[in-house]
């Protein structure tokens, strides 16, 4: 009986040391202001993805969207709605283009066509409440496709292109003619496809550091600025794959959309951590929250062997 | 630290430990994308809009720890039965805070503390 007391007594004397105490407090939590922000990714008009219609008198536009809404208290967990009589423009390397209108009542604003490779575009967006929210980016040229083979036997698909000289960024993606991506595996070091590993662990590793599977891969030419470079990619073992076209769409990307799906990643990996620091996704608006980001595409079909 | 000696046998030592609250890097706001416009993630709950580094100061750290010492003469020395009380007045010192959801729905800021009051009691002896 008397270990049994002294045994109860550690016991007790032990959970009371290592007792975490969880409660709600009065915190005087610093919000920031309420900021406007805007989300949009621009295609140029004069990439390959623009279709010509049989009739050469008709063409279709791509029209790139403009999302502009606010930003809230963190304690609000409801998406405000857009604020009304926002005013946007878009300037060409610094000189006034165009106004841009709301698309609909919900803080969607399109612009057809208009965007031309190698030009910078600011959008500027203002609200008599909120401080005036401006975005820069340039157009990248797209980067043709050398060859692209997939080799059915050994369900591999290879794809090369020249980079050219300058810090460059690109996003991939492989598709049926008519289907939407298809998921691939590379052990190819220079591809990410910056995937959040929730329970990635040092005592629990979840991701495979040599193999990297998902839908869009990323690149930045650190390795191979201002050379050849050659994708492998294992497909997954589908029939459809021997049957129908595969398409390589390459997209030439800025810093910025680069930047936001890296840092995007690397903010669900943190998020729920309270011991790891917060990422803030990246923003090129200045003033404001969001990204206008840019991408060129090529794309050209598989050669099967 | 306040040291008192009651008589020759029994004596209290008190001791007060104040630090103001460590600073942090934390979210400010909360911002949405709706998927509109190509190539954007939406999500129900939004983004977190982070503040800049160490903009953000937990709430201060103090405690108070307070010991009494009882001394007695043997034949073959000296023993010391210290009977003592960390964190005195039990505050929730925060060990990190977070912002959580509650069941309504409602964004909370939830502070994890360790070490409530404690008990505490020694026996020590000189030769």
């Amino acid at each position: 009986m008397k270990k049994i007391i002294q045994y109860f007594t550690l016991l007790f004397c032990g959970i009371l040391a290592l007792w975490a105490c969880e409660k709600e407090i009065n915190y005087d939590w610093a919000d920031s202001e309420p900021k406007l922000t805007m989300f949009g990714l621009i295609t140029p008009t004069d990439t390959q993805l623009v279709q010509f219609a049989n009739d050469s008198s008709w063409a279709y536009v791509p029209t790139t969207y403009i999302e502009l809404s606010q930003s809230t208290s963190i304690f609000n967990t409801r998406r405000p709605m857009p604020p009304e009589g926002v005013k946007m423009a878009r300037f060409e390397n610094g000189v006034f283009k165009d106004s841009i209108r709301e698309f609909r009542q919900n803080g969607v604003f399109d612009i057809k066509g208009g965007f031309r490779f190698g030009q910078d575009y600011t959008i500027k967006a203002s609200h008599p409440d909120f401080k005036s929210i401006e975005a820069t980016v340039s157009i990248p040229d797209t980067v043709c496709i050398e060859s692209a083979i997939y080799d059915a036997t050994k369900r591999e698909l290879t794809f090369s292109f020249f980079d050219a000289s300058g810090m460059d960024f690109y996003s991939f993606d492989i598709s049926y003619t008519d289907g939407g991506p298809i998921s691939f595996q590379t052990i190819d070091p220079d591809v990410s496809t910056f995937q959040a590993n929730l329970y990635d662990s040092i005592l629990f590793p979840f991701s495979n550091d040599f193999l990297t599977t998902g839908i869009t891969g990323y690149l930045n030419d650190e390795n191979f600025n201002g050379k050849k470079k050659t994708v492998t990619l294992i497909m997954p073992d589908d029939v459809s794959l021997t049957i129908k076209d595969i398409w390589i769409n390459l997209h030439s990307i800025n810093f910025d959309y680069y930047e936001l799906q890296r840092t995007f990643a690397a903010y669900y990996s943190n998020k729920d951590n309270p011991f790891a620091e917060n990422v803030q996704i990246h923003s090129n608006v200045k003033n404001g929250l969001g990204l206008i980001g840019a991408k060129s595409t090529t794309r050209k079909i598989a050669i099967k062997k | 630290m306040l040291n008192h000696k009651l008589n020759k046998k029994i004596d209290v030592n008190a001791n007060w430990v104040y630090q103001s609250g460590i600073a942090f890097t934390g979210p400010q706001g909360r911002f949405w994308s709706s998927g509109t416009a190509n190539g954007f993630l939406t999500t129900f709950e939004g983004f977190e809009d982070i503040s800049d580094r160490n903009a953000l100061r937990y709430p201060a750290y103090h405690r108070l720890d307070v010991v009494m010492n009882f001394t007695k003469e043997k034949k073959w020395g000296t023993r010391i039965i210290a009977i003592g009380v960390y964190n005195a007045y039990n505050r929730n010192n925060p060990f990190y805070i977070d912002l959580k959801q509650n069941s309504a729905g409602e964004v909370k800021v939830t502070q994890v503390s360790l070490f409530p009051i404690l008990p505490s009691i020694s026996y020590r002896f000189k030769l």
